[in-house]
């Protein structure tokens, strides 16, 4: 479980996270979903107990972080968005120096399990700074895994992986999500829509939405967009549509080769598609294309990250 | 699942190897015995001319140690947090479930090892010089331990400015002028014509003075304890200055 109230943390006058609040519950998958800078890594820093937040609380299973830090420690595994290794290390000495620090009763046990489910047996002698990157990044994994913990954390967890490995972490992350709780970062919409089952979207250090992709669009307004391509009727003509009282925002209207091209949203409770087909009609043009606008998670993005303060 | 607290000195041993390893599998560590060696051996022999002085006296080895140390320790300290932040294994280091004191003990301890073999390495020069002449065996032991010691608080200083500061350039120039200042505070005191009470906290402080005085061979309790107080100060200092960082 993890658990968080009324969390902030500035950094001079900057607010990099404001007054974050929810509660994650064991076996859940959670992606912390934002653009760069919305406050995710300094989030997950004050999970970890490597930040102290300015105000609020956060509970790892029912132990307070910034209270009793090093038992909150014990039940995280942490993977930092840079992957935190020794390059003048090799890969088992890294494995052997992390299960060490943490007093591992069976230190050799945990290393070849996270080194098996992290497929990092081919490198296991090798120095970590003569590795790829894809391959440092599973170092951190196993770091992390090793003295398998109840939560995980990730930052940006697939960055700077191929997609191949993208596919395999992802898998392993599945895996290890049956039975740990994991919140993972990402700027990657697909990899949310791909793992998650609960998404919780920054922006500007505030969480903007909280829930399943569906659950979030459904309390989105305005989602229903269209994007509608009208052949002859000239851009000029296009003020009678403007008029029409469907509109949630004014439509814009742009030239297209044989026409218009309208970018509209309409209010949530009218059929806009059988109001811009008679006014078509009406006007003496034809459709050429009427694009509903699917309920994706990009399209809630956008529409919860585009205001700028 | 079963918690177990286990024993405060693991994480410690742990660290200690882990640091161990990273000094002798990189240049640094033995970059700066090289040097040290090559150096100390050279102003003995050569600049100190230890065979012509017809002395039985190691001072002139030993003397130099200090102004050594204001450039060599830095050198071997400044990465010790400041690498740690710029590779990012800072964030793996500080969400560990183990307290900063223990880090910087942990760290210190490796430190200390590195500078105390180096120190122990002058020991076939010494004791070729000791071949020529009547050596008062417990003379050249409470150098020989005054020396550690002193290495010991200047590493302690050292670490203490990598903490400080991002990079290790700035951590090794920050470094520098604290030794430089603490070594030579005596110097200043005498020659700035300073009053004497502003004359004596310098001398207290100076571990040029603090030094000298263990080389003269009477080993006084005080001296001893200076050593081991200003070590004990500057891992504390340390250990504030990581906590600090959690917030900063």
């Amino acid at each position: 479980m993890i658990k968080a109230e009324h969390l902030c943390r500035a950094y001079g006058n900057f607010q990099a996270v404001d007054d974050v609040s929810f509660d994650i519950s064991d076996g859940q998958i959670v992606g912390l979903l934002g653009p760069n800078g919305a406050g995710k890594t300094t989030l997950m820093r004050i999970l970890t107990g490597y930040h102290l937040s300015t105000s609020g609380n956060a509970w790892i299973n029912e132990v307070n972080v910034q209270e009793n830090t090093q038992e909150a420690q014990r039940l995280i595994g942490y993977l930092p968005e840079t992957p935190p290794v020794y390059p003048e290390l090799t890969v088992g000495e890294y494995l052997e120096f992390a299960a060490s620090v943490r007093q591992l009763s069976d230190a050799r046990g945990a290393i070849d399990r996270a080194v098996e489910q992290t497929d990092l047996n081919p490198v296991y002698y090798k120095t970590i700074g003569h590795l790829s990157k894809g391959y440092r990044q599973r170092v951190g994994l196993a770091q992390a895994i090793l003295h398998d913990p109840a939560i995980l954390i990730l930052d940006e967890p697939t960055s700077g992986l191929d997609p191949n490995q993208i596919q395999d972490f992802r898998n392993l992350i599945r895996t290890l999500g049956r039975q740990k709780t994991v919140i993972l970062s990402t700027h990657i919409l697909q990899e949310v829509e791909a793992l998650c089952e609960r998404v919780l979207i920054m922006h500007q250090g505030k969480i903007r939405a909280d829930g399943s992709v569906a659950e979030i669009a459904k309390g989105l307004e305005g989602l229903n967009r269209y994007t509608v391509v009208i052949k002859g009727i000239q851009p000029q003509a296009a003020a009678s549509l403007e008029k029409l009282g469907i509109w949630k925002e004014k439509p814009q209207v742009l030239a297209h080769a044989q026409g218009i091209e309208v970018r509209a949203a309409c209010a949530p409770n009218v059929d806009g598609a059988e109001a811009i087909f008679d006014w078509t009609v009406a006007n003496g043009g034809k459709i050429l294309s009427l694009l509903p606008e699917a309920f994706n998670l990009e399209s809630i993005f956008s529409q919860l990250t585009r205001e700028v303060t | 699942m079963k918690v177990d607290i286990g024993s405060w000195w693991r994480p410690i041993a742990a660290l200690w190897t882990k640091e161990m390893r990273s000094y002798f599998q990189s240049p640094i560590a033995y970059g700066v015995i090289v040097v040290f060696l090559f150096f100390t051996a050279l102003w003995f022999l050569f600049i100190n001319a230890f065979v012509a002085q017809n002395q039985a006296t190691l001072r002139g080895l030993f003397g130099v140690f200090p102004v050594v140390f204001i450039i060599l320790i830095p050198a071997l300290t400044m990465r010790i947090w400041a690498e740690e932040n710029r590779q990012g294994s800072a964030e793996l280091l500080y969400t560990l479930p183990v307290p900063p004191s223990s880090l910087v003990l942990g760290k210190f301890l490796a430190v200390t090892s590195v500078t105390t073999l180096m120190i122990l390495l002058t020991l076939p020069l010494a004791l070729t010089a000791m071949s020529f002449g009547e050596f008062e065996f417990g003379q050249v032991l409470g150098d020989y331990i005054s020396s550690i010691l002193l290495a010991a608080t200047a590493s302690a200083i050292g670490m203490y400015a990598s903490s400080l500061v991002p990079h290790q350039i700035t951590a090794f120039l920050i470094g520098v002028l604290f030794l430089l200042f603490l070594t030579l505070a005596n110097l200043l005191a005498n020659t700035l014509g300073l009053p004497d009470f502003l004359a004596s906290v310098l001398r207290w402080f100076s571990l040029e003075f603090r030094f000298s005085q263990l080389q003269r061979g009477v080993i006084d309790s005080r001296d001893i304890l200076f050593f081991v107080w200003m070590t004990g100060l500057f891992l504390y200092l340390n250990t504030k200055s990581l906590v600090l960082r959690k917030a900063g």
